[in-house]
């Protein structure tokens, strides 16, 4: 059923995972976290990884059960009614994260670069882009995503410039913020992993599907490591105070880079964050319009066009700063929600079905 | 079919990418600013000068620089572009300076357009000027660039002279650090060639002090670790100087008790190189002495100093943040109102390395 050359190999999982779930949140989770944890916001970075690594581990178990996709498991489970109203929320779920990834990145490019550019043009120039990628299939996708990871990666040597000016001693006393306050950052943090549930989409494509887990999960502990690096780092670099103040804290660590050659890094790291954010970008698109085609039966370049067009009106009508916040708190608590509750209560589900298809047969 | 496309999909990002409205900034049509100064007006206005340099075909460089009034700084920058042909341009602002009296009303108002302007870079050093900030930058000095020629001379004085270590981003952490308050080097234009003279301390956003000659050194020690290739010199006795150079220090805090009015030990570890000494051949003993002798300058030194702090309830050295990393019953209110009661104590263990290429 499925065409051999569309399969990747399973060790691809992994930038498939790493690279969806670091996107755009790398740039200024800090102080979403740092608000309500303050110096201990870096325990909540580990609970939010472990709740991500179950997280995985319910997903993979669902996926393993039923040997199909998202789509597939709904229709089956709920018949085709309803499995079809979920999978519509799930498709413009999809829809909308690309969406937002894409429309934070132009607020950076906005506020840091050029406060006049056209956002009109720009985003015909890149919704070309997306649609090349996607319309070349999974494999190119995956090609994208492992080079979103390496291209980008050489980004992470620039943490070595704030160790100057940090003090460590930020740290200090551990634990001096209660568990309701750890919990809410836990939250919070969370929000930065999301974008795992592509691989509810891709799962069938996966060449032995057994050994996805390891790299799935391998995935998640260098996505919770990198994050951990970058708390650390910005704890000691600014005060409590001082983080609150900044809505992209990762992005400021560059204005303190000094290398002779360029007088401002910030230039060079935001036109490298591109390549770090068009995978995901096009992987959430390519999840919609997977989903839609099989759902409505229409040829999914028609659907990636009618998706881009949707891209460029949503991220034209969102104008200011406060607007785009709000949609993100939306998909983000959305995001939440799918994952943590509806994905285990999916699992649920399906176990009781498969019991009561087993005592049938019997 | 396929050709159609990539022609089409070419040719749209070609013209599209023209059209996407980013304003070109080619080097040799726009002023480059290198240092901004300001100056104290009235409550709500101040000046501000602007100075920019010209390279000339014979290699010399000229300053030219350019005021305006005003209330906002961005509106400075409007006035300025008024009085030339090419716009100004802040990426490459390297010093920013303040007058004295400005420091005394507020520089957190001041401050707040630089970090919230990304073109200006996290390191910016800002300094307080003793006296017209403007004089800096409007007297021509040297064939040098302003800005850079300032930005040099804090540089090597943070590296290894008087001054700890000091940029836009440390004056904003420590201001909006519970436990610190944020200190700036202060410069005076002596004939237009400007001299750094010590520190200035504030409270929170305001000046309230500027260290004299004989508590830079001291300060330095006490707010880093550091290393510092100037050197000081102790009276050992009648007729008897030594003085020490290449001097590394630590500093490390003891609080048995933090947030009670129990004594703060600091302790200072400082170890250096004999530069001069006016006595006899210094054998061991005459070493351990004059190590003695030093350690007891230091610590009256220090202790004076930060008594001084006390009284002047500023706190640079960050030891409130000491005491907060230390303790689970932190109370910012509290703490403000026992800094000045705490007994501190300096104990300096110094030690002389060499005594330099004759024995």
């Amino acid at each position: 059923m499925i065409n051999k050359n569309e399969q990747i190999s399973p060790f691809l999982v992994f930038f498939l995972v790493l690279k969806v779930q670091m996107g755009i949140g790398v740039l200024g989770f800090q102080r979403i976290i740092i608000k309500s944890a303050g110096n201990d916001s870096w325990i909540a970075v580990i609970l939010a990884g472990l709740l991500f690594s179950i997280v995985i581990w319910c997903m993979l178990t669902l996926l393993n059960l039923h040997k199909q996709n998202l789509m597939g498991i709904h229709t089956q489970l709920f018949g085709k009614v309803l499995g079809g109203i979920l999978n519509i929320i799930w498709i413009s779920y999809w829809l909308f994260m690309g969406i937002a990834v894409y429309r934070t990145y132009v607020e950076v490019v906005q506020a840091w670069m050029f406060p006049q550019i056209n956002v009109l043009t720009f985003s015909i120039v890149f919704a070309l882009l997306i649609y090349y990628t996607v319309s070349g299939g999974f494999q190119v996708i995956t090609g994208i995503c492992f080079l979103g990871v390496i291209i980008p990666s050489y980004l992470i040597l620039t943490i070595f410039f704030p160790l100057e000016y940090t003090d460590f001693r930020n740290l200090l006393p551990v634990w001096n913020h209660s568990y309701k306050e750890i919990a809410l950052a836990t939250k919070n943090m969370s929000l930065s992993y999301l974008g795992i549930s592509t691989l509810l989409m891709y799962f069938p494509l996966i060449k032995q599907q057994k050994k996805a887990n390891k790299w799935a999960q391998l995935a998640n502990i260098i996505t919770t490591l990198s994050y951990l690096l970058l708390i650390i780092v910005s704890i000691g670099f600014y005060s409590e105070n001082q983080i609150s103040r900044y809505v992209w804290a990762t992005l400021s660590f560059w204005s303190i880079v000094q290398v002779p050659f360029v007088e401002r890094f910030e230039y060079i790291g935001i036109a490298t964050w591109v390549i770090f954010i068009l995978p995901n970008i096009c992987l959430f698109i390519w999840a919609a319009t997977k989903g839609a085609s099989v759902l409505f039966n229409v040829a999914p370049n028609k659907i990636t066009m009618l998706y881009l067009v949707i891209l460029i009106v949503v991220s034209l009508s969102l104008k200011n700063r406060d607007q785009i916040n709000t949609f993100l708190n939306y998909m983000s608590y959305t995001g939440f929600y799918l994952y943590t509750v509806y994905i285990p209560i999916l699992l649920c589900l399906s176990f009781i079905m498969k019991k009561k298809e087993v005592m049938h047969e019997n | 079919m396929r050709i159609k496309m990539i022609l089409l999909t070419s040719m749209m990002t070609l013209f599209l990418s023209s059209c996407m409205n980013i304003e070109p900034t080619v080097l040799n049509e726009i002023n480059i600013a290198t240092a901004i100064s300001y100056d104290y007006i009235d409550k709500d206005h101040f000046t501000s000068t602007a100075v920019t340099p010209y390279y000339l075909p014979d290699k010399r460089v000229n300053n030219v620089t350019f005021t305006a009034t005003s209330s906002l700084s961005k509106d400075v920058r409007q006035r300025m572009n008024q009085q030339t042909d090419k716009p100004i341009f802040s990426g490459k602002i390297e010093v920013v300076l303040y007058s004295k009296e400005l420091a005394k009303h507020d520089l957190i108002r001041m401050t707040d357009t630089l970090i919230r302007d990304p073109s200006i870079g996290n390191t910016v050093y800002l300094a307080v000027v003793d006296g017209k900030a403007q004089d800096v930058l409007i007297k021509q000095f040297g064939n040098v660039d302003k800005g850079t020629y300032l930005s040099n001379a804090i540089e090597h004085n943070i590296q290894s002279g008087i001054l700890p270590k000091t940029n836009l981003h440390l004056f904003s952490y420590a201001h909006n650090s519970e436990g610190m308050d944020p200190f700036l080097p202060i410069i005076k234009p002596k004939n237009g060639n400007p001299i750094i003279t010590g520190v200035a301390l504030f409270d929170q956003g305001k000046f309230v002090y500027q260290t004299k000659d004989h508590e830079n050194i001291i300060f330095k020690m006490l707010v880093e670790t550091s290393s510092n290739k100037e050197g000081f010199s102790a009276k050992l006795g009648e007729n008897l100087f030594a003085s020490v150079y290449n001097i590394s220090s630590k500093v490390s805090y003891n609080i048995p008790e933090p947030m009670t009015n129990s004594p703060i030990m600091i302790n200072l570890k400082v170890e250096a190189v004999l530069r001069e000494f006016t006595g006899e051949q210094p054998d061991k003993k005459v070493i351990r002495t004059i190590e003695k002798k030093m350690e007891k300058e230091l610590k009256q030194r220090a202790e004076k100093l930060i008594v001084k702090l006390q009284k002047l309830e500023v706190d640079p050295l960050g030891v409130g943040e000491q005491v907060r990393t230390r303790t689970r019953s932190w109370n910012k209110d509290e703490w403000k109102s026992l800094y000045p009661t705490i007994p501190f104590q300096v104990n300096v263990n110094f030690e002389i390395l060499e005594s330099g290429a004759v024995e």
